[in-house]
Formats: C-alpha cells, structure tokens, sequence
C-alpha cells in the first residue's frame, strides 16, 4: 500500500514544520517564517494526497469506501483536518507563530497510529453499520470541529504561558509569543469555529442513529461524552459573551474542553464501551 | 408591609433565575455529572452493582437512580433547570435586543450609543446638504436601511444592516425547547420495542424494551433473511459480512399492502413504525427453495420457500405438500420428498434432489424443480414510533441556523453627522458599531471611510 508511506512522508513534514516555527519564534526572521508554512503546506498537501490514495486503493481491494472509518482513518483524517485550519488561521488572522503549537498537534495525530503496533493501517471492509452516506458528513463535521478545539487548545496555553510573562513584566514584556490579549481572541475564535461544528457532528450523528437505529439519541457514552464536551464549551462561549470572562479562567475552560473531546475520542474507545466500538 | 418583600422576593427569584451564572453553573453540573451514567454501567440488575461496588456503594447507586442515570429525577431536573433559566434569561433581554434591532434614531449627540469606531474630517469649500447626499449614497450602498434626521441645519444619518441577526442566539435558545418538547412527545406516544421474525413468518405484536407487548394493527412477514459476505480479488467469500438483509411484506386483514428489502441503514417504515435491521439468528429446522412448472411449462412459483409440512396450491384444485426435506440425502446432496394431492385421484410422492441430473421431475402434469435446502434463520428486529422526531429535526435546523447566525453574522450600524464646521467648510463625522466580530467590523468600517473620501475627492 502506497497510502501509509505517504501518510509518514506527512508526518514527518509535519515534524520538520514544527522545528521550523521553533525557530521562527526564537529569530522571527520572515525566511524561517516562510519555511515552517511551506514545510507545514507541503505536509498538508501530501497528507491530501495519502487520504486520496487510501481512496483509491480501498476501490482496489474491492471495498470501496471513504476512509473515515476506523482509529487509523480518523486520526490521519484528525491531523490533516488541525493542519487545514490551522492555515487557514494562519492566513486570515496573520500569526505565524501559533505553528509551533499547533503542527505537532498535526505531527501527533498521525505518529500515534503509525507507530502503534496495536492500531492496524490496514484497508478493511466496512461493516454493514458503516455503509451510510451519513458517515461522512458526521465524522467530517465532529472532526473539522475537533481540529478547530485543538487550535483551541494550542493557542490557549500559548497564553497561559504569555500571560505569566507578562504578569511578571507587564504588558509590553519582551517575549517570543504574541501578546496575551491577541492569544485571548484567537482561542476564542477557535472555539466559535468549533462550536457550530461539534453541533452540526452531534447532529448528523443523531440523524444517523434514528435512521439506523431507531433512536436518535440512547445515551451512549459516545454520544454523552460529545454532549459533555458540547457543555463545556457552551459554559466557555457563555462565560465570555455574557458574564464576561476572559484570560486564565477562560483558557483553563478552553484546556479542558480539549480534554474532553481527546476522551470522547479515545478515551470512550478505550476505556469505556458501547454503541461506537467499532470507529473512533 | 407584606407587598414589598413580596416583591422583592420575586424580583430576587427573577434575577437568580435569569442569572448568566447560573447557566455556567447548570451547563457545568451537567457536564460533570453525565461523567457518572459512562462509568458506572447503565440498567443493569442490582446484584451486578454490589458485585462491582460493594452493599454500601450499591445502595447509593440505587438511591440516587445512578444505575438510570439520565432518566432520574435530579438529572431531568438539571435539565429542565436549564431551559427555565433559558426563559428567564430570554425574557430579561429579549425586550432590549427587539429595540436594538429595531432602533431608528439617527441622532446620537448625548444618546447612550456605544460607538467603537469614529471617523471625522473637515472638508473645505462644500455645503452640509450636498455632503449629506453623498454620505447617504455610500451608506446605502453599504448597508440595508439608512434613516435621515435634520436639526438646526444640521444632518443626521444611521444606516443599519442585519438587526434581525440579534434574534440569532433567541432562536438557538428556542430550538433548545423544542429538543425537550420532541423528547418529551417522544416519551409519551412512541415506543420501542423488539421481534424475531423466523422466514416465512409473520407477526402481529412485538415486545416492548420496557416490558409489555404492542399490538401493531398489521402483520410483518419475513419472506427471507440473508447473509452477503464481502469477497477477495478471486471472488471467494471472506467471511466477513457486507450486509444483512431481510425481505418484508406488510399485510392488513391478510392483504399483502408493502414489500420491502430492508438492510442495515436502510428501514421499512409503515404507518410512522420503522422496522430496523439489527440480529439474526437460526430459527431451527430447514426450508426448501421450489420452483414449479404447470402443465403448459407455466411457472407457477419461482424459488418459493417451504416448510416442512407446508402445502401449496397449484392448479384446478390440485395442492402440493412438502413432506421432508434434508441438505444432504446419503451423500447425494440436498433432496426433497414433495407429494402431490390431486384434486381427483390419489396423492403421490416423488424424491427431487438439487444434483443437476434429478433436478427437474415431472410429477402429475408438473415440473418441480429443487433450488435449495436450507437452514431456516430468523430477523431480528428493532420496531420503533417517535412522534416527536419531526419537532426535534425542526430543533437541529433551528439550533444550526441560528448559531451561526449567532456566531458569523453581526448587526452593524453606522450613525454619520454632517454640519457646518467652526472654521469654515463642512465638518463629517462616522461612527459605528456591530453587536459581534468587532476586528472584522474595524476593518469594514476602514473601507467604508475610505470610500467616503474618495466621494469627497470628487
């Protein structure tokens, strides 16, 4: 299989993005700037490309599915979805230096499955409770939601770590991070990106289960595990739209929150059990 | 005496209940204690607690209905608690944001306005009326409604775009409700039950998940159950299973009304009750596939399943029964003895096998031919009516539609002022604001100045 070779070139360019925007935000030259995108694209790209073949090759086996439907599948699916938001962030709102907190979030998402013998790269059949066009819609819409909460969460202890900086130093601190009140809005816009996401993956996963099941909501501890996670970051938008929150409290809700959905997303596989046994 | 404290009860009781706080509060209990119903096994006996936990944790369980978690009263009531402080906080500022979206006044010289962005310049050699014209055609063209006010020769403008995009985060709130409304409808006139339907079957009543059974008010035959199994590049099965599929007919007062395959993630639906794929199983004892030929090579059934004892009529009165059946007769493969019973005359047997050379035999003036034996399994299905999935569907599209209009859309209002300045000339002033997006907003409101000067240059 051609799909998993590419699958760790990305993963390695990944790896080399990350030490590039280190070293971006040590000398803030644009060249080294330029370099972690560059490195940070050309791994987005390539993972693209791997998620395509995998495609094509599952066609070739006979299968033929999207692949979003096993750990290995998500998770490659998890890295390239943080990349893309990732850059797209990175071109509206113009800080290049989130990268260095972010790629190896990207980095990550595909190490943990290729290096782990126990999570198997291998194309296999659906099984019949996967065979639905709804399939893609949810694992795309609670994934591009994922990502925009590991953004989230990336940014938001890029400025608990700012913020003690500047606690000590003031405001205009010198300091290799952007300033904490910029960090502060970022996150935020993370997860108001994310928010409408997880609703819309809560959703379609609900569409999905009454059509399949019978019920469109059974308490799974998938499906409650999602819903805390929806929780947590309704208190978070709420706490800052309305009781006005910002900053550290805000941040550790943000850090949280992530925590949430990295249990909702293994944690539930692993330790706990139930109607999602079968995919991430 | 009394009236006052009254009152003031009540307002107090308003304000706690319409509290932002109390909405963290609520939203994180709930977070917290959804935790409980995915660690501890849900509906499971008593003993299996006292097994796990212990007598003494076990009796906490029980009490606190954590073994049905999300159906006790302490967790409905955090949830119903939601949606009262949902009410309350609707309430408290609905009336401010309905004035908000419908606010008109152009004049904003000592208003309580909050403008974030400003703008102003003098421009020489012009007069207040025909700079006000130009102002107003610039805010036209930028935002949807614009409002003129004139004072002591002064000009007022306030041009306003997507007010309705207050009403964003109301509509989320209400698409809440409805999700309790479905769940609630749902609860009350819907059930959900289970039925194993071996082939060539029908039924009537199906049990319910919560004990009890339901008459249907029709009959669900099961015509065939199947297994496909996916196949490797030399099309050998693999074993592992692609699909399960059952064939259904729908009968009232013994009328075939619907037939319907249904698999995996595809249902029957009849009279608002889905029929879900979910089990199979082997029923016990085996059935023949037949098909039969009439006396003038008519078919007159094609790959019928039959039972044993089962009896089938044919033509003028003449029946055919099957009598035995086996998927392996002395080593020759799969055989059946069918007799006819003839309208007229004496029944006869005959012994058909699947084997090429006896598949065909004439019996009487027919032709039966044999194209299986096998064993006979059962469907098992999931039998569901929910009266309140169309209110909570009408709650996902709300609660979709007015997030992002909550999140991605903003009220933006420009108020302009236009009159003579001390020194001579024209003096303009712009200001602005938007209810979300600020940063995007500042740089919207940059263009926007920008614009205006070059209307000034001209």
């Amino acid at each position: 299989m051609i799909n998993d070779k590419l699958f760790g070139i990305a993963m390695i360019l990944y790896l080399l993005a990350t030490f590039g925007y280190v070293v971006y935000l040590v000398h803030r030259s644009k060249v080294t700037g330029w370099i972690g995108t560059g490195l940070a694209l050309a791994g987005w790209l390539v993972n693209t490309a791997a998620i395509a073949v995998r495609w094509i090759e599952s066609h070739q086996a006979g299968y033929g599915y999207i692949p979003l439907s096993n750990m290995y599948e998500s998770m490659v699916f998890f890295s390239w979805s943080i990349m893309l938001i990732y850059l797209v962030f990175e071109r509206v709102y113009g800080y290049r230096a989130i990268g260095a907190f972010v790629a190896p979030l990207g980095f990550l998402g595909i190490a943990v499955v290729s290096l782990n013998p126990a999570i198997s790269a291998e194309i296999q059949p659906l099984v019949p409770a996967l065979q639905s066009n709804w399939l893609t819609a949810h694992v795309v819409t609670c994934f591009f939601g994922y990502a925009a909460f590991a953004v989230g969460f990336a940014v938001s202890i890029m400025y608990l770590f700012r913020h003690r900086t500047e606690a000590r130093l003031g405001k205009d601190a010198p300091g290799i991070l952007p300033p904490a009140k910029v960090l502060d809005d970022l996150a935020y816009k993370s997860v108001a990106v994310g928010f409408p996401l997880l609703t819309l993956g809560i959703l379609t996963g609900a569409a999905w289960a009454n059509y399949a099941w019978g019920t469109y909501w059974s308490w799974d501890p998938k499906e409650t595990w999602s819903l805390i996670t929806w929780f947590v970051y309704a208190a978070y938008l709420h706490a800052r739209f309305t009781a006005g929150w910002r900053g550290v409290r805000l941040a550790w809700l943000s850090v949280i929150g992530f925590g949430c959905v990295i249990f909702t997303y293994w944690g539930v596989n692993f330790v706990l059990s139930g109607l999602h046994s079968y995919a991430g | 005496m009394k009236e006052p404290s009254n009152k003031g009860l009540g307002k107090r009781l308003f304000e706690f209940f319409a509290s932002i706080k109390l909405s963290v509060v609520v939203l994180i209990a709930l977070a917290a204690t959804s935790v409980f119903g995915t660690v501890i096994q849900q509906h499971r006996e008593f003993a299996v607690y006292v097994g796990e936990y212990g007598e003494t944790v076990a009796r906490v369980i029980r009490i606190l209905g954590l073994d049905d978690m999300y159906h006790s009263w302490w967790f409905q009531l955090l949830l119903v608690l939601l949606l009262v402080n949902i009410t309350f906080c609707s309430l408290k500022r609905l009336p401010h944001a309905v004035r908000l979206m419908n606010y008109r006044d152009p004049v904003f010289d000592g208003k309580p306005v909050a403008i974030h962005e400003k703008w102003a310049k003098r421009v020489k050699n012009a007069d207040v009326a025909t700079l006000a014209e130009a102002i107003e055609g610039v805010l036209r063209r930028r935002l949807r409604r614009v409002y003129r006010e004139e004072r002591d020769g002064v000009v007022y403008l306030l041009g306003t775009r997507g007010g309705w995009t207050r009403m964003g985060v109301y509509v989320t709130h209400f698409s809440l409700f409805l999700f309790g409304i479905g769940a609630l409808v749902g609860a009350l006139w819907g059930f959900k039950g289970f039925v194993n339907i071996p082939e060539g079957q029908s039924v009537r009543q199906v049990r319910l998940r919560g004990g009890g059974v339901k008459d249907l008010g029709f009959e669900v035959r099961c015509d065939d159950f199947e297994v496909t199994f996916y196949t490797d590049r030399q099309g050998r099965p693999t074993g592992r299973p692609r699909d399960y599929i059952s064939d259904l007919t729908v009968l009232e007062d013994g009328r075939e009304v619907l037939r319907k395959r249904i698999e995996v993630n595809h249902p029957l639906i009849y009279k608002g009750i889905y029929f879900y794929q979910s089990s199979y199983g082997q029923a016990g004892g085996q059935s023949a596939w037949l098909t039969v030929f009439g006396p003038r090579r008519n078919i007159l059934f094609h790959r019928r399943q039959l039972l044993r004892g089962e009896t089938v009529d044919l033509e003028n009165g003449d029946r055919l029964a099957l009598r035995g059946l086996t998927g392996d007769f002395k080593g020759m493969g799969p055989a059946v003895e069918v007799m006819l019973q003839p309208a007229k005359g004496d029944p006869r047997s005959i012994v058909v096998f699947q084997a090429p050379e006896g598949n065909h035999r004439k019996l009487g003036g027919y032709v039966i031919r044999l194209d299986g034996v096998e064993t006979v399994m059962y469907t098992g299905l999931q039998v569901a009516k929910d009266p309140g999935v169309p209110i909570i569907w009408t709650g996902c599209i709300l609660i979709t539609l007015g997030s992002m209009i909550a999140f991605f859309l903003s009220h933006r209002r420009v108020w302009a002022r236009v009159r003579p300045a001390d020194r001579g000339g024209v003096e303009v002033f712009l200001g602005g604001n938007a209810s979300r997006n600020r940063i995007a907003f500042e740089r919207w409101f940059a263009d926007l100045c920008t614009e205006a000067q070059e209307v000034f240059e001209k």
